[in-house]
């Protein structure tokens, strides 16, 4: 119900024992490593892991390995299932596959290596295809095109509409031959036959026209003949292409085990990541971290039974000193953890709201999502997901919040008598037609939830022994918002219930800028603006009616296309079905996720905005973060 | 059909054109910016569905408020009623809010998601930061739905 009490450890341990020591902490998970500081002259030797860089390397190719054959896994995937587990037996007989599996990976990079030089190939071909492709008419052999004692021949480009003009006039004289090969965008592709005592003239007249030479390889074969070969070339690089795929796919019944081996390989690398921030003598080596205080007799009889002579010290944590934060909470409770952290974890010291914000949360998407029918939905289908289909954990969560809101809102759907959209009851509170009651109630919920907020502020005011500061910054504004409130309907007391309030922030609010009374008033005059902020948090709530509203005539609306499809003979019953299942899942599902961002929201800014003060490190232990297989501890249970 | 009719409907039609176009502007801003975020980083692409759907909201509001002046009117019982000059200019400016907010904000809304989304890209445990960022703008679509339910629904025809 709170945020955890954290020691501090220290360790002193041989270094022999260092391996079993780090796998023992790595399955209990439960101590987080610091970078450890021993003011002794002898533990100065570099804790450097020198297996860690070929380590790295190692699983660093696995996972390559593993996402080259993850496009060929055709082994179906349960929905939403946990990653399954194998046991230590297991894990053992796939570290002694080790060297095989590795000859796979091997295996994997010679074709990857292939099947990148096929594509350097496909390039190259594609490139010289693009070049000789224009000159497809070109009706001699390119290696006769040489030029001959009187004459010359050039191949070239140039504005299409000069071309012409050249062509059609004879700019260039009996004695230059022009055709023109082909033409692509404004370019046209010449060919030009000349006698060589006028190429200088030519060449000149060609060359401020915009001509562009170009030289094509002198090869024994007309462009015609050479593209169909490099055509067959191409295919033949494709057909080896495809060859590879299919040798790479034939890897794929290894890829369980080379998941297997990586998180086991992976764990390891994170023990010897870890292992580097030790000090360490010739034989032995010192380690600090912190440690729940309820693992602590857990932690201290496991390791001892791995290492009897291992040294272990708890202590708690110094003054002043922020252990990181670690939430814990009843089970029913536990799930919304998620929701506090999704904003940011209570600082150290502070107080870890989850259990006071669930029953405001539950109920605000209760309201919001309105209906008791898909209320009901919820309540039901979500506790069988996480029975069957055994989910990993943070869905599991997510379905547990959805299942908790799903109970809230057959309570508020019933209120607000909307069942899939019919109101078969006589209705206790009316959004559509007698919406101000309705109103009512969400800012009046709104209220309580702000005034919540503000007594968890003035309870860790008073924990804190700072009494003063309860009566100044939370017992001022309850009262003047109270009273407020009341001088509508008793005037007489909340007149002098808000100037008492009023009164306390005025005088209290600048007591922390300054000493000169004047501008302690002056402050007190800012802070009594922030009744504005008060007003702005109350009508936020407004929501709540809001989106039940749309809830509620969205559905309505889909039953009155329902029976009008309904009114077309049998194969409108048919189309009528298919209408209401779909619309009610998509305004189920739409509404329930507004309902969950809406009431999160309402945590986020308006209730933790009056007292929540954020900032925790997360707890990260050692532990066994595995991506594919979780490896269970064969003691885990003892 | 009398003119009084005619304003209604086009309040109809404002409610649902404004807000749609807000929202699908925004819906679409915001679509763009997951597919790029997620060629990047595709482990995140669920916590994007979430922010891509939030400016979704806005064309529902207009669409509710549309059928509620629909309802009122009893188009939807198959005979319009007898709508007069100034009840129809009434409807048409409870049609306003939502039409005009609803397409502002649904845009705008879009933008902040698809910032929120980059910024999930880059570090996946501040989503629940951005999700809070882009809600900030829905507030005004949610008061701006209100006033248009409060001002169609006093009108009785």
């Amino acid at each position: 119900m709170a945020i955890v009490e954290m020691k501090h450890v220290d360790m002193l341990a041989l270094d022999a024992d260092k391996p079993v020591l780090l796998r023992e902490i790595q399955k209990l998970g439960c101590i987080q490593l610091l970078p450890s500081d021993s003011s002794d002259a002898s533990f100065n030797r570099i804790g450097g892991e020198k297996e860690l860089p070929v380590l790295e390397e190692t699983v660093n190719r696995v996972l390559w390995a593993i996402g080259k054959l993850n496009r060929f896994d055709k082994t179906k995937k349960a929905l939403m299932a946990d990653k399954p587990s194998i046991d230590e037996t297991q894990a053992q007989q796939v570290l002694d596959r080790k060297a095989e599996l590795m000859a796979v990976v091997e295996n994997l990079e010679a074709l990857e290596r292939e099947s990148g030089e096929l594509r350097g190939q496909t390039a190259r071909v594609d490139a010289a295809r693009e070049q000789l492709q224009p000159w497809i008419n070109l009706p001699v052999p390119l290696n006769e095109l040489r030029a001959t004692h009187y004459t010359l021949t050039v191949l070239g480009t140039a504005p299409k509409a000069v071309a012409a003009s050249w062509i059609s006039d004879n700019t260039l004289g009996e004695l230059c031959e022009i055709t023109q090969i082909s033409q692509e965008r404004d370019q046209a592709y010449l060919y030009l036959l000349m006698y060589r005592t006028c190429a200088e003239r030519v060449m000149q007249t060609l060359k401020d026209g915009g001509f562009a030479a170009i030289t094509l390889p002198q090869l024994p074969a007309t462009v015609r003949q050479q593209l169909t070969e490099l055509e067959a070339q191409r295919a033949e690089i494709e057909e080896k292409q495809k060859d590879i795929t299919a040798r790479t796919a034939a890897q794929v019944s290894e890829i369980l085990a080379l998941q297997q081996l990586y998180d086991i390989l992976n764990a390891k690398r994170v023990r010897l990541i870890a292992a580097q921030n030790f000090s360490a003598s010739q034989h032995t080596f010192f380690l600090q971290g912190w440690v729940p205080d309820m693992m602590v007799d857990k932690v201290e009889k496991r390791l001892r039974k791995v290492s009897p002579t291992v040294a272990l010290e708890f202590y708690d944590a110094a003054q002043g000193e922020e252990p990181p934060v670690l939430l814990h909470n009843a089970a029913v409770v536990e799930p919304f953890e998620s929701v506090v952290a999704g904003y940011s974890l209570p600082a150290t010291g502070s107080i870890d709201p989850t259990a006071i914000m669930m029953p405001f949360f539950v109920n605000f998407m209760g309201m919001m999502i309105s209906d008791a029918g898909y209320g009901l939905m919820m309540a039901i289908i979500m506790p069988l997901l996480i029975k069957f289909l055994k989910p990993a954990p943070g869905t599991k969560r997510m379905l547990w919040i959805l299942t908790a809101g799903g109970v809230a809102t057959v309570f508020w759907g019933a209120m607000y008598n909307s069942w899939f959209g019919f109101a078969p009851l006589p209705s206790l509170f009316d959004p559509m037609n007698n919406a101000l009651p309705v109103m009512g109630v969400c800012i009046g919920l709104g209220a309580i939830h702000l005034f919540t907020g503000l007594g968890v502020a003035a309870y860790m005011n008073i924990k804190r022994g700072k009494w003063k500061d309860a009566i100044a910054d939370q017992l001022s504004w309850f009262l003047l918002v109270v009273g407020l409130v009341m001088m509508i309907v008793l005037p007489a007391v909340g007149k002098w219930l808000a100037m008492a309030g009023a009164g306390i922030i005025l005088v209290t609010a600048g007591r922390a800028k300054s000493k000169n009374p004047f501008k302690r008033l002056l402050s007190g005059l800012g802070a009594l603006y922030g009744a504005t902020s008060w007003i702005s948090d109350l009508l936020s709530y407004m929501r709540l009616f809001g989106m039940g509203l749309a809830t509620g005539v969205i559905g309505m609306v889909i039953n009155i296309l329902v029976a009008m499809v309904f009114s077309a003979g049998p194969i409108g019953w048919v189309l009528g079905a298919v209408l209401f299942v779909g619309g009610h899942l998509f305004n189920a599902g739409i509404n329930t996720l507004g309902a969950y961002v809406h009431s999160c929201r309402l945590q986020y800014i308006e209730f933790f905005g009056k007292f929540y003060e954020d900032g925790g490190k997360p707890f990260v232990p050692l532990a066994q973060n595995n991506r594919f297989v979780y490896i269970t501890d064969a003691q885990a249970h003892s | 059909m009398s003119i009084g009719q005619v304003l209604a409907l086009l309040g109809a039609a404002i409610a649902v054109i404004g807000s749609g176009m807000g929202s699908s502007g925004g819906v679409g801003i915001a679509g763009e910016t997951s597919a790029g975020v997620s060629t990047e980083n595709p482990e995140v692409n669920s916590k994007l569905l979430l922010l891509q759907l939030l400016p979704a909201t806005q064309g529902i509001y207009g669409f509710l408020i549309a059928v509620i002046v629909l309802i009122n009117t009893n188009v939807l019982g198959g005979v319009m009623k007898p709508v007069e000059l100034y009840q129809g200019l009434g409807i048409l400016m409870g049609c306003l809010p939502i039409g005009l907010v609803g397409y502002v904000s649904g845009i705008k809304q879009g933008k902040v998601a698809a910032a929120a989304m980059i910024m999930t890209g880059q570090r996946p445990e501040m989503s629940g930061k951005g999700i809070t960022m882009t809600v900030m703008v829905e507030t005004y679509a949610v008061l701006s739905l209100l006033l248009s339910f409060l001002i169609v629904n006093s009108i009785k025809l």
